[in-house]
């Protein structure tokens, strides 16, 4: 038997930390005030870097320590006012970050660190000043109301080498209060030490009067005031163990269970609706839905972080393809369950990487087509309808769709002769087979298949679609349930097995032999639902629970449901039992892939029941559409 | 069945130099095979498992195993022996587990703990691959030891 480690622990601890520290890096690098030593941003990027090299050195990690030493100082030099910032120093300072975290990974793993990178802190001494001047400079009113342009006063103080300028933009109000008149803004210019003070001076000859103005020097071992005392960030949070919060999910998942036994145990009594018992019944079930709330909520994170180690993906991939990109974020507060976060980093990666890839023209191109050579890569989270929407857009060159239709006849996925549709020729890319890449792990390369990912987003009940505008751009919106753990249900039976219909998917009930059944050539039943023709499908037929029942029998009930592409089936049930909760449980990791099958879930009296997937019961119906079904509806091999 | 692993049948073990390993025998499809216990993590009696569709004939269905859904699979039709005219008339469910999957085998019913010497395991006959992981010779009768790896359903291999 293996002996743990007592620092094992303090280790896992560390290391755990290291990620908020490292994601707290993350946020003040982003911090458009990061290079104002006023501003918290810098201190805070300094706090976290400094803790951890304060736990790599007390737990030995020596390469971690000296990483982040290295880090430390260069940060340092820009709290104290010591470092001229700019552009180039702030992607440093985020190339420096990634090394950082690299680092982090590399003595988790208890992995030598990686040699192909260059360390970081040679670069940074090179970059040490012997002192700057600090300029503060707040017009008053009276300074705009004269006539006076600070942008004069600026680029003259500007003019001299290694000028840099920003701007606070703190004490702004927002538009419906703000005096268009006052003098809000701050600029704060550096320069460098070996300029006489009277040069400064100078540029604010005339409008003397009319700003706050401060001129100081800050020469090596001065020691600019700044606030210690700042609370961290976080300090009103706790840390816990994923499984106890798990474990929560779960109980509350039994009690959920317990309550629909509870109910229909009532019922069963035959307990007037306003009875005491069922009274209280449903006083408890508010309370039970209203913990359920709370330990989702627990369950729930901004995608912030996620979004966080995207940028970062995007400039690795930028890097290493030579092109130069940006990341523009949008919603990044938007909450979602963890586990959906979990689920998304690796088809996210992958197609940050398509996007930057095969996405983003070189920049040389770009400039013959009048774009900035730096190509916007804009990640968007949003709550839309009870899902959780990401849309991935690039304003790059579009698909390329003469050649995609090339790729795909040449790969025997479209006959020759075959008319495609823009959107159909771009769906191909989802197509199984387009991409010869087939594995989605997070070290392989460029062009993993659209299909892969598509699959993987299918598993957790995810879909994907495509827009591209020639020239334009490519963007791509992903749809996801806000969680994993419930799902609202149709519960209907089946050849006297209970399925449950996801409520998000049904969008219209009723009797058979009220819809007007007719047939077409091929012989399908088909019926108008919702001013559509749509086939009549047999529950129970096409899932194989039973002997085949007639389609057309008036007393049963057509459920219409939808796939992602809109594509409706109306799936014939013996009946409808009743609308409810349920908890999701894992079937796939234990059973494998069960067409037309997405999950399973637990009844109130203890048996198993399954739960649809509406995209594959359209899919075994209609036979694969042009967005085929992640997971194709094959028969197992018979053992 | 854990309360047939009894005490003296412990002391046994301890005052043997050869080391032993206890097995549970059982009966599937009218013979006679047995697992290690410590593969085996309980004996149910038998539920009716809720179908999978299009699933492959040896897998019946899903139960539920307190709040966890669990395949259970007809181990003689796995195992690919030969119907019996006469069904069990009490089927247990035998739940065993490798690493952290679990999966439930129909069995038709189960019949003791017997110690086997580890020094009489010998590697199973033939090089074709198999269920089994050995057989053994106790008291004059062949066991046939099955391979709970190989026996666990593999979803992987089903995704295509």
């Amino acid at each position: 038997m293996h002996k743990p480690d007592p620092l094992d622990e303090i280790r896992l601890g560390f290391f755990a930390e290291c990620e908020d520290l490292l994601e707290r890096l993350l946020d003040a690098l982003a911090d458009p005030c990061l290079m104002d030593p006023t501003h918290d941003a810098i201190h805070q990027a300094f706090r976290a870097v400094h803790t951890i090299k304060g736990g790599a050195a007390s737990l030995g990690f020596d390469v971690l320590m000296a990483e982040a030493h290295g880090f430390e100082n260069r940060l340092d030099q820009i709290r104290t006012g010591l470092a001229m910032p700019d552009a180039r120093e702030l992607s440093a300072l985020l190339a420096a970050a990634d090394k950082l975290s690299a680092e982090v990974t590399a003595a988790a793993e208890n992995q030598p660190a990686r040699k192909d990178s260059a360390p970081v802190t040679p670069a940074l001494l090179t970059n040490s000043a012997p002192g700057v001047w600090t300029v503060r400079f707040k017009p008053s009113a009276a300074l705009y109301a004269t006539g006076n342009e600070p942008l004069h006063i600026l680029n003259a103080l500007t003019a001299c080498d290694g000028a840099t300028v920003h701007c606070d933009l703190t004490a702004l109000p927002g538009l419906e209060v703000i005096d268009p008149e006052a003098g809000y803004l701050v600029w704060t210019v550096r320069l460098p030490a070996d300029l006489p003070e009277a040069t400064l001076r100078e540029a604010f000859d005339f409008v003397d009067d009319l700003c706050d103005l401060s001129i100081a020097r800050r020469g090596p071992g001065a020691t600019p005031a700044r606030n210690t005392a700042a609370v961290a960030p976080g300090a009103t949070t706790m840390r816990v163990e994923l499984p106890r919060v798990d474990r929560l999910m779960n109980l509350v998942g039994e009690l959920v269970i317990s309550q629909s036994i509870l109910a229909s145990t009532l019922a069963d009594a035959g307990h007037d609706r306003r009875s005491p018992p069922v009274l209280a019944f449903e006083a408890q079930a508010l309370l039970v839905r209203e913990l359920q709330d709370a330990v989702m909520a627990i369950r729930t994170q901004p995608i912030k972080p996620l979004f966080l180690r995207m940028a970062r993906v995007l400039r690795e991939a930028a890097a290493k393809l030579g092109k130069s990109a940006r990341l523009v974020c949008e919603g990044d507060t938007t909450e979602v369950d963890r586990a959906i976060i979990e689920q998304l980093a690796e088809p996210l990666t992958h197609m940050i990487r398509n996007a930057v890839d095969h996405g983003l023209e070189p920049p040389a191109r770009r400039r013959a087509n009048g774009k900035s050579e730096t190509g916007d890569i804009q990640l968007v989270a949003a709550n839309r309808a009870g899902r959780f929407i990401i849309e991935l857009a690039d304003d790059g060159a579009g698909i390329d769709r003469p050649r995609v239709r090339e790729i795909a006849t040449a790969r025997g996925l479209v006959a020759p002769d075959q008319i495609l549709s823009d959107m159909e020729t771009d769906a191909l890319l989802f197509q199984p087979g387009f991409s010869t890449a087939r594995e989605l792990t997070a070290h392989s390369g460029r062009g993993v298949g659209m299909d892969v990912v598509r699959s993987t987003l299918g598993r957790i009940g995810g879909r994907i679609s495509i827009a591209s505008t020639p020239g334009a751009g490519t963007r791509f919106t992903l749809s996801l349930p806000l969680t994993l753990a419930i799902l609202d249900g149709l519960l209907v039976s089946v050849a006297g097995q209970i399925l449950v219909i996801p409520l998000a998917s049904a969008l219209e009930t009723g009797l058979v032999g009220d819809a007007g059944l007719r047939h077409d050539l091929s012989g399908r039943t088909l019926a108008r639902m919702q001013d559509r023709h749509v086939p009549f499908v047999d529950a129970g037929q096409i899932l194989r629970l039973g002997a085949p029942a007639r389609v057309d029998r008036p007393d049963g009930i057509a459920v219409l449901i939808a796939d992602e592409e809109d594509r409706r089936i109306a799936l014939v049930v013996d009946d409808i039992l009743e609308q409810t909760q349920v908890v999701i449980k894992d079937l796939i990791s234990h059973c494998g892939p069960v067409p037309g099958i997405a999950a399973a879930t637990i009844l109130g009296d203890g048996r198993v029941a399954l739960i649809l997937d509406p995209g594959a019961l359209v899919g075994i119906a209609c036979g694969p559409g042009r967005m085929a079904d992640p997971t194709p509806a094959r028969p197992r091999k018979t053992g | 069945m854990q309360e047939a692993d009894t005490a003296t049948r412990l002391d046994d073990t301890a005052t043997v130099p050869n080391p032993t390993q206890d097995h549970l025998c059982f009966v599937s499809g009218g013979q006679d095979f047995c697992l290690p216990v410590d593969c085996v993590y309980e004996l149910r009696a038998w539920t009716r498992p809720t179908p999978l569709p299009l699933a492959r004939p040896s897998l019946i269905g899903v139960i539920n195993l307190r709040g966890t859904v669990l395949p259970v699979i007809d181990l003689a039709r796995e195992l690919g022996l030969p119907e019996v005219s006469t069904p069990a008339t009490r089927p247990v469910i035998m739940v065993i587990g490798v690493g952290s999957r679990r999966s439930g085998f129909l069995l038709d019913s189960v019949r003791d703990i017997q110690p086997v010497p580890l020094s009489r395991i010998e590697p199973p006959p033939g090089t074709d691959p198999s269920f089994l992981a050995g057989i053994a010779l106790v008291d004059g009768t062949v066991l046939r030891i099955l391979d709970p790896g190989r026996l666990m359903p593999t979803p992987a291999l089903d995704i295509p």
